[in-house]
């Protein structure tokens, strides 16, 4: 009963938050600009030619940055607690199974080898920008294929083989990264960089509208996820006899993890630990039901992610850190602090 | 009298690896009785019981709810219609004791209104004795203290479903397994109450003197057969004992009635006579 009546008051604390972090994002950076004088051009005073230097930096360039950041950290977030409440394992993280993984050695690929093969093939350089965040988005979606094709026998999918196959295929795809690295010129080193780190910083509305369309309908089908995966973590024999449609339940998990993942990695690089470390806090602060879980980690990850790239913008301005950096800092910790914590009390 | 039977099982044979798990099994289940599986390590009870309830499909054979093949049933409709109670359930999130209990309203019982949920959720709490371990995570409970909390979930999903499916079979696996002797006869009278009250229920046991003084029929498996099935006294004998586990324990009555029970032993050697 408590938790329901308290559901409201933790979704409004968090919606704050996120407006809390985007107020910030758009108002700092190399130009600082405070926010009152945000709020006068967001609420449409942007006539005021004195204005119009901010108004251009924040229209087109902090504000699709912002967005871009609400998206993909609340598209991570929501793929960890979707992932962690199948796999019913805690650790899991759409980056530790392989499909960011996935969907970044195919960015590697098309960095390094596309102007080659387009050489090869005698075509005209350089490789149209949209193939890449493509790729990327492909990569994922066939990397977390070929996880279930690998983890599914007659109908069942297997989620432990698949936790532990995807857990494999990060492992390759990191060296096969790595391979493609050693063979790399130095502008493709930089680009590497970008995408196994992850940055916001080539965010533009184009962006924007291109992931939109992916990560809001995974953020809109969170709220029928929540009961079956409830009672799935009691396991799958259990949340069958609860009339749960498990295999369904699974297959539309993994479809949505996928989408989400993949675009984020394609808007974004490879971000890890938002989706581990988001979760895991809220689980603490709010419990572990889904109902309520699921739509607090598409807030709480919206704000982390935008709250990071705040960091990563200002720490060494001008030059920004990317911003991978910045959540493995805080993601790393948590994430030995998880498995010590897991291992003392009932494992035997 | 034309309602098609609650439960009936035709000719359930599951081949896994060319080793029959489970071979030529039929049986009904009617409402109202308490029937017991018992039977040796590997004798197939659990694998019967994941047929019936539908977790898993049989090689061969048919299983049917109320004349409706089992695979034709959705799943929400056949959770209102049969409950089963797990061997162990270990969780890998801190739920509360009483999320989890709640966890078998969730599905079936969304059509109640809040106070009814509140009302089916107390007394669940209250007859598998949890209620004072509502707020208690559920890892950090013991087994047996587990074990009720399962139990009480149960409960819940079967008032909730009672709404919908007026006929209810309910499975309990091994349930008295991690009990203390005082739960496992509370258990046991309540899943009694239960078939009482026009409950189909089938529990396997793995003690003969629990099952002997609950049942209403026992159904005994050997080797993925049903090798016996009858009351208790009839079914209950020197013979069966020796034959089907393997030890020559001789089969008492106790004092009042003609209830069979089994006194462990050891012959003059100091061993159990095999």
């Amino acid at each position: 009963m408590s938790r329901r009546s308290t559901a409201p008051w933790v979704l409004g604390i968090l919606a704050a938050l996120v407006v809390s972090a985007a107020l910030l994002s758009v108002s700092l950076g190399a130009i600082r600009i405070p926010v009152e004088r945000v709020l006068a051009v967001l609420l449409g005073d942007g006539s005021d030619p004195a204005r119009a230097r901010d108004a251009l930096v924040i229209l087109s360039i902090r504000l699709p940055r912002t967005l871009l950041g609400l998206m993909v950290g609340a598209g991570l977030a929501v793929s960890g607690a979707l992932m962690q409440g199948l796999f019913r394992n805690p650790l899991a993280d759409p980056a530790l199974v392989g499909v960011s993984s996935g969907a970044g050695l195919a960015a590697a690929l098309i960095i390094v080898l596309g102007d080659r093969i387009l050489a090869h093939l005698g075509l005209p350089g350089p490789l149209p920008y949209a193939v890449l965040p493509a790729g990327a988005f492909l990569g994922g979606l066939g990397a977390t294929l070929i996880l279930y094709v690998l983890a599914t026998r007659s109908g069942r999918t297997a989620v432990a083989t698949m936790l532990l196959a995807g857990i494999a295929l990060g492992a390759l795809s990191g060296a096969l990264t790595g391979l493609l690295t050693f063979v790399s010129d130095d502008r493709q080193l930089r680009d590497l960089a970008f995408w196994s780190l992850g940055s916001l910083g080539g965010a533009t509305w184009a962006k924007v509208a291109a992931s939109a369309p992916l990560i809001l309908p995974v953020l809109a089908a969170v709220p029928f996820l929540g009961r079956g995966l409830n009672a799935l973590v009691l396991g799958e024999a259990e949340a069958f006899h609860l009339g749960v449609p498990v295999e369904r339940l699974k297959r539309a998990c993994i479809v949505l993890v996928a989408v989400a993942v993949g675009a984020s990695v394609a808007a974004a690089g490879v971000i890890g630990f938002v989706g581990l470390v988001v979760p895991h806090a809220l689980r603490l602060l709010i419990g572990p039901g889904h109902r309520l879980l699921l739509p607090a980690s598409a807030l709480l990850g919206g704000a982390f992610l935008i709250l990071a790239d705040v960091v990563a913008r200002l720490v060494a301005a001008p030059a920004e850190l990317p911003i991978g950096i910045v959540t493995a800092l805080v993601g790393a910790p948590v994430f030995l602090w998880l498995l010590l914590d897991r291992v003392r009390p009932d494992d035997v | 009298m034309s309602d098609p039977a609650l439960l009936t099982a035709r000719d359930l044979t599951v081949t896994v690896a060319g080793r029959d798990l489970v071979r030529d099994v039929s049986l009904g289940v009617e409402g109202g009785t308490l029937q017991v599986i018992v039977g040796p390590n590997g004798a197939g009870k659990s694998t019967l019981l994941r047929l019936l309830s539908g977790a898993l499909r049989p090689t061969r054979g048919t299983v049917a709810y109320a004349g409706a093949a089992i695979e034709t049933i959705p799943p929400w409709r056949l959770a209102a219609m049969r409950a089963v109670l797990p061997q162990a359930a270990r969780l890998a999130f801190p739920f509360a004791a009483a999320e989890v209990v709640r966890i078998g309203l969730d599905g079936i019982g969304r059509g109640l209104g809040a106070r009814d949920r509140a009302a089916i959720l107390a007394r669940a709490l209250e007859q598998a004795d949890v209620a004072h371990l509502a707020g208690r995570a559920y890892p950090t409970l013991s087994g047996g203290e587990q074990a009720r909390v399962q139990f009480a979930r149960v409960l819940c999903q079967l008032e909730a479903g009672r709404t919908v499916a007026a006929r209810q079979v309910l499975f309990l696996d091994e349930p008295t397994a991690s009990l203390d002797l005082r739960h496992q006869g509370a258990l046991l009278d309540a899943a009694a109450g239960l078939a009482a009250a026009g409950i189909a229920v089938v529990a396997i046991l793995h003690d003969l003197n629990l099952a002997a003084a609950y049942a209403d029929r026992l159904l005994v498996l050997d080797g993925g057969r049903l090798v016996a099935r009858g009351r208790p006294a009839e079914v209950l004998t020197d013979e069966l004992i020796a034959r089907v586990f393997g030890v020559r324990w001789p089969v008492g009555r106790v004092p009042e009635g003609d209830q069979p029970f089994l006194l462990p032993h050891r012959d003059v050697a100091g061993r159990t006579p095999t």
